[in-house]
């Protein structure tokens, strides 16, 4: 059921030229060189180690590895990390 | 970010330890629940530091026991912290308020002065006359900007070898510029001392020279005092030949001068016939507002007396700000005799303020000389000066003067 009404919301933000983020709430991930990662829509840190952030999405775990990472901001929707990164990694993405 | 710190701290904030396993199931917890954090570093596996809002920070003991961990204060930061900290210095903030007061007291001071172009002995002699004329470091500088042509025109008159002296005042220092006087060489030409005017020679010291005239002769303006012709005997041939060399000395010599003032018997006086109309207004550089008054009320004859207020003291005097206050008043111009006595104060209060440009040692009281002249009343008063009247004449010239009537010998 939910499935149908993200395809539905997916179909009209296409058709309305809106942003997907917005609409059914996707992660977006915005890289800044290799120092700064913002990840917007999150649903949680599942693991946190100064080389090792993993993150949760809505679409599966977003795995970011680095060294030095911190996380400058934390909030419900959109999270911060600044640091050394290595590799980004989508784990298990549907 | 930075908005978000800048509130944090606005707000307060603390930098809180958290110890425990679930360390990540607090930041879930706090985020979900609709708190920011933010720094959050793990610094060991199972210890983490973080900064939270003060505000968030007391409501988050029930979300500390649901995550199984331990949370403790390192630091308070921000402005409701540190203001309850330097709040309780009242110490500090009245030696703050001392120091400040101290502060804005001793920038309206002039504290120091800057002598450009002289230098050793001529700028001491130079910083001692300012002093005299009133240019003394601790004087309020408003003062000395509100006299400062006063001081500049004194203490030329009293410095000889400055030609010209400006004074700028930049914050607590005077600025006090000279150019000093350019003194012709010796003459290499001989040359003769005589009398710049009249008198009675009371002292006389020759440097270089013959002295013509002693001690209690009487002189007129352009006789010889000392005289720069020497005769030398040669002591091998015998022969007498006169040389030509510069006089120096000094004669000092009792000289008189006459200060004449005119006064007049009949003068117009103004009568008002109304009470003061005021009128405001603002300058600032050349532009002017009127704010309160109207000057066009009064008809007829009317007098205009300016006061001025000056609001900002700019480094340009031209250029400042000033509030202006014009009083208008209408009066009745009458022609009025004064009686002999209002006029006789008037004529000397004049010639005393005349007195101070005379050089020289004033020796004696002055003798004083009325004429009625029809309207006016003439005073002179005569002063005795001990002056040195020496002055330099080439002798080439005197000698081809035809004005000139010989000399004293």
């Amino acid at each position: 059921m939910r499935l149908k009404q993200n395809r539905l919301k997916a179909k009209l933000a296409e058709f309305l030229e809106l942003p997907l983020d917005t609409v059914i709430d996707l992660p977006k991930i915005v890289i800044s060189g290799n120092q700064q990662v913002v990840i917007e829509n999150h649903r949680g840190v599942i693991e946190y180690e100064p080389t090792i952030i993993r993150v949760g999405t809505k679409l599966g775990e977003l795995k970011i590895a680095g060294a030095e990472l911190v996380l400058v901001s934390v909030l419900k929707e959109e999270l911060v990390i600044t640091g050394k990164v290595g590799q980004i990694e989508m784990v298990d993405w549907r | 970010m930075w908005f978000n710190q800048i509130i944090s701290f606005c707000a307060g904030y603390v930098e809180i330890i958290i110890r425990g396993v679930h360390l990540e199931k607090l930041i879930n917890l706090l985020t979900g629940s609709g708190f920011y954090l933010w720094d959050v570093k793990k610094v060991a596996p199972t210890i983490m530091v973080a900064k939270i809002r003060n505000r968030g920070f007391v409501k988050i003991r029930p979300f500390v026991k649901n995550a199984g961990v331990l949370v403790k204060i390192r630091h308070r930061r921000g402005w409701p912290f540190l203001r309850q900290k330097i709040m309780r210095r009242k110490i500090f903030w009245l030696s703050a308020a001392l120091v400040i007061g101290l502060l804005l007291y001793l920038s309206n001071l002039m504290l120091f002065i800057k002598v450009e172009g002289f230098s050793g002995r001529e700028r001491e002699e130079l910083i001692r006359t300012l002093k005299n004329v009133g240019l003394k470091p601790g004087s309020p500088t408003r003062e000395l900007a509100r006299e400062k042509r006063r001081i500049e025109r004194d203490a030329i008159i009293r410095t000889p070898e400055a030609v010209w002296l400006g004074v700028n005042f930049k914050g607590v220092v005077a600025e006090v510029k000279a150019v000093k006087r350019k003194t012709p060489p010796p003459p290499d030409q001989g040359c003769d001392l005589v009398a710049e005017r009249d008198g009675l020679i009371t002292k006389i010291a020759v440097i270089r020279g013959q002295s013509i005239v002693s001690e209690g002769d009487t002189v007129a303006r352009g006789d010889l005092l000392i005289s720069g012709r020497v005769c030398h005997v040669d002591p091998e041939t015998g022969a007498t030949f006169i040389k030509t060399i510069p006089a120096s000395g000094i004669v000092e010599a009792r000289v008189w001068y006459d200060l004449e003032v005119i006064q007049p018997k009949k003068v117009w006086r103004a009568f008002y016939l109304n009470k003061a109309n005021s009128v405001y207004s603002l300058r600032w550089g050349e532009r002017v507002w009127k704010i309160w008054g109207n000057p066009n009320r009064l008809k007829g004859e009317k007098v205009w007396e300016r006061f001025r207020k000056r609001i900002f003291y700019g480094r340009n005097p031209d250029k400042g700000v000033e509030i202006i206050k014009d009083v208008w008043q209408k009066v009745r111009w009458q022609k009025q005799t004064l009686s002999m006595s209002v006029i006789r104060n008037e004529a000397l209060q004049e010639a005393k303020a005349k007195q101070k440009y005379l050089v020289g040692l004033v020796t004696g009281a002055p003798s004083a000389t009325w004429i009625d002249e029809g309207d006016y009343l003439k005073l002179i008063l005569t002063f005795e000066i001990t002056q040195d009247i020496a002055m330099l004449a080439p002798i080439e010239r005197r000698l081809n003067d035809r004005s000139y009537s010989g000399e004293k010998n």
